[in-house]
């Protein structure tokens, strides 16, 4: 696919803070990032705007992060997604991968390695 | 905790009603066998259900019948085999008494035979004996020797008559009715056909022996004949009443009748309160065993019950504090990774990154002791997740006098969760109903299969909840409970496992009377993808 400019990260977590801190790691990085709190929010950016990688919670209020998967993959298979999630979902992180996902990171998590497993999606 | 809830007491079990589902109702032998298991993968104490649907409820039913009849047929066995017992003690002591008695009266005949036949050879050589053969004998010599014969016979049978016990006959040659010692002439037909066949005793019934004077009894005569020569034989009857034998009989009879029953009697009572005994005891012995049986029961939900309570906090804080654990150390991290900060500043950030992944471990060590490990997401049979549910509750409901119908449609998908924790949600939501109830109402817990998700209904006819209330129902601390008696978590941790379930949890009044809580999962993901 041809790309215009640097990648463009979405990053979804109803915890804006985090949202935003991975975002701030990215365009550290050299990248576009957003960050969003809802998931509505993101199929609607997703649909609107180009994004090369999303990176999402899993557990969020409305769209939940399987969800917001879906329909990253319904709207351009090809974007990685990566998702992030607690302790206790390690199962429902298993069922993204198998959806789709490309990786997923467990909180907290170290912003290296989220940021590696980013790169390497993008670059797959 | 809100007072919607009920309690349960006796399941009914019925027969399939429609194919593919069934309900069950009256209790004693609902289709789970619950037993205490470790968990492979957790600390949690388990059950090991019997699934639902795969169970025949009329099978089950049949068996408890069965169970019960048998238990009838024992509790019969023991007197009716002692009655028979008895029966048959009377039985031949009454037929060993009516054989004597027989034996007593055939003598009592044989007395009469010898009298009779002492009599008729007194006669006999009164009369002469027996003639000499071709002796010429004249017709009015014959009629004196009759006269005379019989009027010696009468003299001498008089006095070994008994007034009103004995009577002497007396047949002369060639007449047909007997004569008695006072000149009466007697006609009796069963004596003459007597004679005529030789017998020497006869039996006289009532209405014979009246007939002669005699009691109105049964009376014996003693028959014989004596050879009066040319005048032909001579015939002599000695009949005695045998009232003092028969009285002697009936006496008898009445003193084995006495025996018979006061030993039976003794036997029964002293039989009787040993098995009332036994039966106390057995009854007492099965009343501690039920009474163990639920103690352990309830100790095992209160295990399951801490341990769901604990290990949904732990959940709820490892979610809460590990993202803003995450925010704190990305950003630490992130002040460590520009390098424009002066030493002291770095050395800063690296407390904070080391002292937060000393909070990290804290955190997951914590959820580790409170649930024996992480959530175990298995997929589950839904089914099972009620079975499992009732299996711990089921004696609640029992004590309480709350019937429980459930209603598990077969085929249900596989949900994807920690089961003793979804078990613990559906505890939660039956306890309630089971309280809300009270003796005499009815809980209904349904599960179904709507759409992507499994819905585990729980409906009551108790109390009921205002909407106000049932809004506020999973907030941690409320309850419509009297104080004291509810902690206000229980729904308030009921969500919280659902929600760790991607599920809903909803409380409702129903548009009639009670309560209606609906716990919504999603079908496990696999199943979703076959079906699609």
């Amino acid at each position: 696919m041809l790309r215009d400019g640097p990648f463009r990260i979405l990053v979804v977590d109803d915890e804006l803070e985090m949202a935003a801190l991975v975002a701030d790691e990215m365009v550290e990085r050299g990248y576009v990032a957003v960050a969003l709190r809802y998931g509505r929010d993101a199929i609607e950016r997703l649909r609107l705007e180009r994004f090369d990688a999303l990176i999402t919670d899993l557990r969020m209020p409305d769209v939940d992060g399987l969800a917001l998967l879906r329909a990253s993959r319904a709207l351009d298979p090809s974007r990685p997604v990566i998702v992030m999630t607690g302790h206790m979902a390690i199962d429902t992180a298993l069922e993204a991968v198998n959806q789709g996902a490309v990786h997923y990171v467990i909180k907290p998590f170290n912003l290296s390695h989220l940021v590696k497993l980013v790169e390497d999606a993008l670059h797959m | 905790m809100p007072n919607w809830a009920t309690e349960n007491g006796r399941h009914k079990q019925t027969n399939e009603t429609e194919p593919g589902k069934y309900s069950l109702l009256e209790s004693g032998n609902f289709p789970y066998l619950g037993c205490p298991n470790e968990r492979a993968t957790g600390k949690l104490p388990a059950i090991i259900p019997w699934r639902v649907s795969c169970l025949s409820g009329q099978v089950m039913a049949s068996h408890t019948a069965v169970a019960g009849e048998l238990r009838g047929r024992r509790r019969l066995a023991l007197p009716a085999s002692m009655l028979l017992v008895v029966a048959f003690v009377t039985g031949l002591a009454y037929w060993d008494e009516q054989r004597e008695a027989r034996a007593a009266l055939e003598d009592f005949a044989a007395e009469q035979s010898t009298c009779a036949s002492s009599l008729a050879a007194g006669l006999s050589m009164h009369a002469g004996g027996p003639s000499a053969p071709g002796a010429p004998h004249g017709a009015p010599d014959v009629a004196m020797d009759v006269q005379s014969t019989l009027a010696e016979a009468e003299r001498v049978v008089r006095r070994l008559e008994r007034p009103g016990e004995s009577l002497v006959l007396v047949q002369a040659p060639g007449a047909s009715e007997f004569r008695t010692t006072d000149g009466r002439t007697v006609t009796m037909a069963a004596l003459s056909e007597a004679l005529q066949r030789g017998q020497s005793s006869a039996r006289l019934s009532r209405e014979q022996a009246a007939s002669l004077g005699l009691p109105e009894r049964t009376a014996y005569a003693g028959l014989a004949s004596a050879d009066a020569g040319p005048l032909g034989s001579w015939h002599v009857v000695s009949i005695t009443t045998a009232r003092r034998e028969r009285d002697r009989e009936i006496r008898a009879a009445w003193r084995l009748v006495l025996c018979v029953a006061v030993a039976s009697g003794l036997v029964l009572f002293f039989g009787g309160t040993a098995l009332r005994e036994q039966r106390k005891e057995l009854e007492l012995e099965r009343e501690v065993a039920v009474m163990a049986v639920q103690n352990e029961r309830d100790e095992r939900l209160g295990r399951a019950t801490r341990a769901a309570v604990m290990g949904t906090f732990a959940m709820g804080i490892t979610h809460e504090v590990s993202t803003p654990l995450g925010v704190i150390l990305g950003r630490a991290e992130q002040i460590l990774g520009r390098g424009g900060a002066d030493e002291r500043t770095a050395h800063a950030a690296r407390i904070i990154v080391e002292q937060t992944e000393r909070l990290k471990l804290l955190v997951r060590s914590f959820l580790d002791l409170a649930r024996g490990g992480a959530p175990n997401f298995i997929r589950v049979d839904s089914a099972s997740i009620v079975s499992g549910a009732i299996a711990l509750v089921d004696h609640r409901f029992q004590k309480v006098g709350v019937s429980l119908v459930v209603d598990v449609s077969a085929e249900l998908p596989m949900v994807q969760c920690d089961r003793s924790l979804l078990e613990h949600a559906l505890v939660n939501l039956l306890l309630n109903a089971c309280e809300a109830c009270g003796p005499g109402g009815t809980v209904a817990v349904n599960a179904r299969r709507d759409a992507g998700q499994v819905a585990f209904v729980v409906t009551d006819d108790g109390a009921g909840i205002s909407s106000a209330d049932a809004a506020r129902a999973t907030e941690p601390f409320f309850t419509t409970k009297p104080e004291g008696q509810g902690t206000g978590l229980g729904l308030a941790i009921a969500s919280e496992i659902v929600k760790s379930h991607r599920g809903t949890l909803t409380i409702e009044p129903r548009p009639t009377k009670g309560t209606r809580a609906c716990i919504e999962i999603p079908v496990a993901p696999d199943e979703l993808r076959r079906a699609a």
